[in-house]
Order: C-alpha cells, then sequence, then structure tokens
C-alpha cells in the first residue's frame, strides 16, 4: 500500500497538530516543535486509502489554522507543512525529503 | 562593500592597485604596465604568490611570556575558488607561567577584526590599515597598520601595529598558511557499513547538473574547507565501532554523542580546541535523516551535553547513499550519490563551525553549502540549486568561519545556534571581559502574553571589593544602555528609544558586598526597562522565542548583561488575533510609550487600551493596558486648543478613576509572588499610593504600601528596599502627590 508521509517542518513552537484524510481524524501530534538542527518538528507515516480521490486537511487548533489538499492517489506522496508569515502552507512531491 | 573596493585608495594614488585578486603575478601583463597609476616593476617582487593568510608573531620582547598575535590577512586571493573577503582579523593569546610542573601555557585573551582596510600595494610590499573593532569587552579607540613585505623568494614577516591614544604596540609575525584557521578531523565508522568509500571525492564535473563554467577539480572534505580559508586535516588513526548488538538499529542523539565520549580521542582534552569528531554510521531514528550534527542543545534536536559542536555524524544507509560507490562513477546516480556524501559531510561539520541552516539566517536563496537541495529548489524551480551551486559556503558564513569571535567558531565554544551574529550590530551579543566591576543581569517573568507589554528589569551589581559609582539611568533614552532583542526570525535589532533624553548623569554608588552579609541590598541598582514599542515599532509582536541582551556603558565602565531569554505566547482566539491587527499600531505603541495621553492625537491608541481592558479582563494585557490609562487619567494635561497661545487644562485628573482601574492588576500582584513581578508589583502601589493621596485617601495609601512591604518582604527582597517603601509611606501626605 501506498504511504503518505506527512512533514511537518519550519514555524512549529508546541503545537499541536490533527491530521484528517477525507474528514476522518487519522493522527494527532501535540507538543510539536521544530528541531532547527534538522529542520522539521516530526514525521507522521500514514497508509494510502486505496481510492481515487483523497483529501488531506492539516489542523493546527491552538493556533486556528488549517489548510488542506487533494493527494494523488497512486505511489507514495510527501507533503511539507510549514508555517510562514502567520499562514499554514502544505505542498505534496513525489520524492521524499531529506535532512542533514 | 564588495572584495574590490578599497576605502581610502584612489586611482591618482601611486599605491593604490585597483584589483586585490592576486595582483603581483599578473602586472606585467596589464595592457598599460608600466603606467602612471601604477608602481614601476622590480623584478625581485614579479613573481609571488598572494600575502592573505595566517601570520603568527610576538611583540620581541626577550622572554618567552607575552602577548602573542595570532593575525589573518585577506586581502587578495590565496587560493582557487575561493573569494576574498577583504578583512583583517585576529586572536590574541598570552604566555603564562603555569608552574614547574607546567611550564609556559599559551591563554587566549581576545578576537578582533578590522571590517574595511584600506590596501595599498607598493613595490615589494603591500600597507593595510584600518580600525579595529573588538567582539569583546570596551576598548579605546584603537587602530591598526599591517606591513608585508614580499619578494619572489618569501612573503612577510607581518609588521602589526595597533595604535592607541595611549602608545602603540608592534607584533612582527612570520607568515604559517595560507589559510585562515585549521581544524584537525578524526573520523571513525560502523563496523556493520561498506569499506569503501569512507569520505568524499567528488569531481566538480562528474554530474551534468551544474553550474556553466565549473571549475573542474577534485573536492575532497579537506579541499572544500581549503577553499573555504580553513586548513583542514583528517587524523589517519581511525577507531572501528562495532554496531552489530542484537536489537540496535538506529542511532539516537544521545547514542551518538555516547559514542562520541568513546571512541574520540580528543574528548578527554581541555576544551574549547580545534579538533572535530566525525563518525559514518548506519541509520538515525529517522530514517529521512541523513547527517546530523549531534552536539547541541536538546531543545534544538540535539543531545544536550556541553560543550557543544564537537561532533557529527554522516548516515551511509540513507536512501541518498543508496548508489555510492568510491571512484570515477559509472552513471549520473553514482555522481549525484558521491555529490551528496561530500555535501553532508561537509554540511554537517559547518554545523560544528556554528552553522545555522540558511533559511535560519533569513537566507532561503543562498548557495551554500547550509542550504538544503529542495528548499532552494522550492523557491527557485525543479534542479536550480545544483544547477547553479558552486560548491561553496556564502559569504557570511565564509566571514564567520575566517574570521569570526574565535569563542564563537572554535569546537567546544559559544554553545550552537550563535554563528548568526556577524550580521548584527556591532556590539550585539559580545561577551564582557568577566573581571568587569559591576555585573548587568537581565530579569523577567520569561514569558508574556501575545499583545503584553514586555518590560525587562535591568540590575547593576557591584561584583568588585570597593565601591562603584554608576549611572542610575538604565534606559536606552539616556544614551548609557544599549538593548539587542533577537527575533524568533533570527534578525537582530537594537532597541532604539522614541525619545532622546540629554543631562548629567545620576551618580550612584554600589558598596562592596562584604563578606559577612553587610552592605546587601547596597552593592546593587535596578530599573524597569519598556522595551514593547521603540524606534522601529513594536519589538515583539510576534509570537515565539527572543534573546535580549543588554550593554551598559558609563562612568567608565562597560559591561554587557546574560542573554535573557524571553517566550512571546501565541493569540488564544481568533478575536484576539483580530485585535492584534488594531493593537500593533503606531497610535497604541506611542500611548504605551509615553506612559498614556490626553492628546486627541493618541486617542485611538487610549480607545484601543481601554478596548482590551474590557475584551482581556484578569489578563497581564489588560493589568498593562490598565495601568497605562490610569497614569493618564489620573493627572491633568494641558495642551494647546483651538489655536489659541496659552495652555488650556483639557484633562482633569481624575485619581479615583485611575486607582479603580488597576485594583485588578493589584490583587494579582499580591496573589503572585513571583521575583519577576517584584518591580512591576512595587511600582504599580506606589503609583496607586500617589493617586490615592490626591483623593484624600492617604491611611489606605499607606496600607497598601505596607502590605507591599509585608509581600515583598516575604519575596526575598532586600532590607534597604523595604525601608525605602517604609519610608516612602511614612513621608506620605496629601500635598506629596504633586511633589512626587
Amino acid at each position: 500500500m501506498a504511504v503518505l508521509s506527512i512533514h511537518l517542518q519550519e514555524g512549529f513552537n508546541d503545537d499541536t497538530a490533527v491530521i484528517r484524510l477525507d474528514g476522518v481524524e487519522r493522527a494527532r501530534r501535540a507538543h510539536l516543535t521544530t528541531k532547527p538542527l534538522l529542520g522539521y518538528a516530526e514525521i507522521v507515516e500514514l497508509q494510502k486509502p486505496a481510492q481515487a480521490d483523497i483529501r488531506l486537511e492539516l489542523v493546527l487548533p491552538d493556533r486556528d489554522l488549517s489548510a488542506s489538499m487533494a493527494i494523488p492517489a497512486s505511489g507514495d506522496s510527501f507533503v511539507a507543512a510549514n508555517i510562514a508569515n502567520g499562514q499554514l502552507q502544505l505542498a505534496v512531491r513525489s520524492q521524499p525529503f531529506g535532512y542533514a | 562593500m564588495n572584495e574590490h573596493e578599497h576605502p581610502g585608495a584612489t586611482a591618482g594614488d601611486p599605491a593604490f592597485t585597483p584589483n586585490p585578486d592576486n595582483p603581483i603575478p599578473n602586472w606585467p601583463d596589464r595592457p598599460n604596465w608600466p603606467g602612471p597609476d601604477l608602481p614601476p616593476i622590480d623584478w625581485r617582487c614579479i613573481f609571488h604568490g598572494p600575502v592573505s593568510g595566517r601570520y603568527e608573531g610576538g611583540t620581541g620582547v626577550p622572554t618567552i611570556l607575552g602577548p602573542v598575535l595570532d593575525l589573518r590577512v585577506d586581502v587578495d586571493r590565496r587560493y582557487a575558488n575561493s573569494p576574498v573577503l577583504n578583512k583583517l582579523s585576529g586572536d590574541i593569546y598570552r604566555w603564562r607561567f603555569g608552574g614547574k610542573f607546567i611550564g609556559p601555557i599559551r591563554t587566549f585573551i581576545e578576537s578582533w577584526i578590522v571590517d574595511a582596510p584600506t590596501v595599498r600595494w607598493q613595490r615589494c610590499k603591500v600597507e593595510i590599515s584600518g580600525r579595529v573593532r573588538y567582539w569583546r569587552g570596551t576598548h579605546v579607540t584603537t587602530d591598526l597598520t599591517v606591513t608585508i613585505p614580499f619578494s619572489s623568494f618569501s612573503t612577510g614577516p607581518a609588521t602589526a601595529t595597533f595604535t592607541t591614544p595611549a602608545g602603540s604596540t608592534t607584533y612582527v609575525c612570520a607568515y604559517r598558511s595560507n589559510c585562515f584557521r585549521h581544524m584537525k578531523l578524526e573520523t571513525d565508522f560502523c563496523a556493520s557499513l561498506p569499506a569503501t568509500p569512507q569520505v568524499p571525492s567528488y569531481d566538480t564535473t562528474w554530474h551534468n547538473n551544474r553550474p556553466p563554467g565549473t571549475a573542474q577539480r577534485t573536492l575532497t572534505i579537506e579541499e572544500t574547507y581549503r577553499e573555504a580559508g580553513i586548513d583542514v586535516t583528517i587524523d589517519p588513526v581511525h577507531t572501528t565501532i562495532d554496531d552489530s548488538a542484537p536489537g540496535f538499529a538506529s542511532w539516537s542523539p544521545a547514542e551518538l554523542h555516547d559514542s562520541m565520549e568513546v571512541a574520540f580521542s580528543q574528548m578527554s582534552a581541555s576544551w574549547p580546541r580545534w579538533n572535530m569528531w566525525g563518525m559514518m554510521a548506519g541509520q538515525f531514528d529517522n530514517p529521512g535523516v541523513g547527517g546530523i550534527m549531534f552536539d547541541a542543545a536538546a531543545a534544538f534536536g540535539g543531545a544536550g551535553e556541553a560543550p557543544e559542536r564537537q561532533g557529527f555524524a554522516v548516515f551511509r544507509n540513507h536512501s541518498w547513499f543508496n548508489d555510492l560507490q568510491a571512484g570515477v562513477p559509472a552513471n549520473q546516480a553514482q555522481a549525484e550519490a558521491m555529490r551528496k556524501f561530500l555535501y553532508t559531510w561537509v554540511h554537517e561539520a559547518g554545523h560544528a563551525f556554528n552553522f545555522l541552516h540558511s533559511w535560519n539566517k533569513s537566507r532561503p536563496n543562498a548557495l551554500s553549502w547550509m542550504n538544503y537541495d529542495w528548499r532552494y529548489d522550492d523557491l527557485n524551480g525543479p534542479d536550480s540549486f545544483w544547477g547553479n551551486f558552486n560548491f561553496r559556503f556564502d559569504d557570511e558564513e565564509l566571514l564567520h568561519m575566517r574570521h569570526g569571535d574565535r569563542v564563537s567558531v572554535i569546537m567546544g565554544g559559544d554553545p550552537w545556534s550563535s554563528g548568526g551574529h556577524l550580521e548584527s550590530p556591532a556590539e550585539a551579543f559580545v561577551q564582557s571581559d568577566a573581571a568587569a566591576p559591576v555585573e548587568l543581569l537581565l530579569r523577567s517573568t520569561g514569558y508574556v502574553d501575545f499583545m503584553e507589554p514586555v518590560n525587562i528589569e535591568l540590575r547593576l551589581r557591584n561584583a568588585s571589593d570597593v565601591p562603584v559609582e554608576i549611572d542610575a539611568r538604565l534606559a536606552p533614552e539616556f544614551g548609557n544602555v544599549a538593548i539587542f532583542i533577537r527575533r524568533p526570525d533570527g534578525r537582530i535589532l537594537m532597541h532604539g528609544p522614541i525619545l532622546c533624553q540629554i543631562g548629567d548623569a545620576v551618580r550612584h554608588t554600589l558598596q562592596p558586598l562584604r563578606q559577612d552579609g553587610a552592605n546587601e541590598g547596597k552593592d546593587r541598582y535596578s530599573e524597569l526597562v519598556h522595551l514593547t514599542y521603540g524606534g522601529g515599532g513594536f519589538s515583539f509582536d510576534e509570537p515565539g522565542d527572543y534573546q535580549i541582551r543588554a550593554v551598559y556603558d558609563a562612568l567608565g565602565i562597560a559591561v554587557s548583561s546574560n542573554t535573557l531569554k524571553l517566550r512571546v505566547g501565541r493569540p488564544m482566539s481568533r478575536e484576539e488575533d483580530r485585535f492584534a491587527a488594531d493593537y500593533f499600531s503606531n497610535q497604541v505603541g506611542m500611548t504605551l510609550y509615553l506612559g498614556g495621553s490626553q492628546s486627541p492625537f493618541l486617542s485611538k491608541g487610549m480607545d484601543q487600551l481601554h478596548e482590551a481592558v474590557e475584551r482581556f479582563r484578569d489578563t497581564p494585557v489588560a493589568f498593562a493596558a490598565a495601568r497605562t490609562l490610569a497614569k493618564s487619567i489620573g493627572r491633568d494635561f494641558y495642551r494647546r486648543a483651538d489655536n489659541k497661545p496659552a495652555l488650556v487644562r483639557t484633562h482633569q485628573a481624575d485619581p479615583g478613576a485611575a486607582v479603580a482601574l488597576t485594583a485588578p492588576a493589584l490583587a494579582f500582584y499580591e496573589q503572585t509572588p513571583l521575583k519577576a513581578f517584584n518591580l512591576p508589583y512595587h511600582r504599580l502601589v506606589r503609583e496607586r499610593a500617589l493617586l490615592l493621596t490626591q483623593e484624600g485617601a492617604v491611611d489606605l495609601a499607606r496600607k497598601e504600601l505596607l502590605a507591599l512591604r509585608k509581600n515583598l518582604e516575604g519575596r526575598d527582597v532586600h532590607p534597604p528596599v523595604l525601608a525605602d517603601i517604609k519610608a516612602f509611606a511614612e513621608r506620605l501626605e496629601p500635598a506629596a502627590a504633586k511633589a512626587a
């Protein structure tokens, strides 16, 4: 089964994140803080549902921020989530992110 | 200034050299040579390499005990593919006698830099001069002139003369290296990994995605750092680390640090030192991590054990290195893997030189070893990083690594993440001399709510055995205190006051603290400084972590403070977030700065503060807003109204309303026994006492003051402060309000 890897990267500061797929909560992480040595706070790996259209929604309830996007049905997907200028930004790609 | 500019030298100056990039060998090839703008040819000096590099020497005093200068000259091209930064810098050491069993010890004293030297090339020598900026403490104005003779056969010695109003000191320094600093890298390898390649070796033309015109050369760790100006040698002795324990699959930062403790041969030596440990391991806990400089604070993702920046790890089993092969690559995938292998080693060692990632230094578009290729590509298009990257650190990083304050560069020196400070104002985040007669301490609650005004306690304490006189006006407005704020995005700004006040120093003597405890309290002096709003606007208008540092410089004493960490909370609701847009306005800022105002020009600011009191009841934001309003409501306000020449009273003091406004804040401070609240509590009660006295309620004012005294007594406030509160209460009388 294909993997959906959600990388919570820059801008997290003691945050709680809720991850929903097609409206269903699939993961919740608390006390997320970006590690500046590497540039991410947490990586959440989920199995992709076997369906054509997948809607990913990321919610930061403490900040009253949320963002959503469509995820390709086929292949592994890697989503970058960054908080910048008060906005939660999502971007998806098919290659994994690397950190150093 | 770019690397080709030389202030002070002009084309009409016979000593002028138009191009500092290794000019000597090229001179005869110039079309106008010899010409009126260039010195005549001297055959003895025609063929010669650069003068840039490292020099070392003493003052010539005929004793082994004395100062030593490590001099760095960066004015011409010292090595291929290596930018010229046009700087002079150095470290001063002193030989001391460590006893008959130890012998002479070389002790580091301080570092300095000349930011914009004037360079004058002459027939067989170069003269470089400029103003010295020391990284620590305060020094009298110091100018430096360095003269370096050269011939076809030798360079140097460099004569460096430091001149102050009190005299001059000259060092004679022999040429040591064409690098500015040196570092020894010890590399160890896990037994489970392939035998080769152990370290990277990459030909810059192997991969097709590269900048046009890339100079072909083979880059290793040593060669990459040599281009950056650092002489790296790799210890030929390696330790093999047995990672075959049953059940062991991946490394944590703590395990990496522990492994360094065991394997690193320099671990038990004294630190800081120019040594670094690099380990090639299998896999990190997060398999997406290709390398980590693990030796940093736990909050940053490191192991959390000081001293920091001693070691790093590269993870051979990361997918980046799936195609890694020793030798010439057979395909582009193998070339890419070796390029990434080089990148990871250089990048992690860069962290140990105290580098943050490029985007954390507000340089997300930097073509640097310290950027991520995919982050750059996200901003600039696919494959654009490697298509433009010239295999180098950016100029700011080179400046730090070559010429930065030794303690912030050397391994085991300053904690990681202090490496961005060369971009900041010269005085920011410097460290004062440990022998300063007074200590400057910053204190706060450590946390403020979003929109809550930020007030910091500045405390000077006598750290000597003799009385010390200070200027008691501890505020930026008087020009004797400079305050620097590092914002969450890494930018450092100097908090500039709105108003500047000129006047004589308010001299106050700090008594020395005697061993028997006598003079306790008289050895220190505190003021609360408002940093909420300054010449640059609101200083704390973003949630996140801030660092604050102050420098006091008055009456012949200069001292820098501790670094105060302050966290600004997030808006707790959408309503608060919306309100913030109106709150962080110049009108509110000025109203807060002025302690409230009944001027119609600031009426919107006062309205916003009233709204804050109503909306955010029983919160620090409301308390602060109420206090500002109370100060303004409680006193008369006069202004020229309707273009009439005479001042008229446009607002009549209403002390009763002012007292009522600040009642919730008083209750909060009375019930919250935090040291950081001592000063605001004290100040609030004094303000209320004056308002109550205006109302004729002197007894109530005294009652609040005595309650304050009792509460502060239980919060370890020193007796002189308590005595002062009592005296203030006893002095209160109906007329006191105006006098005070």
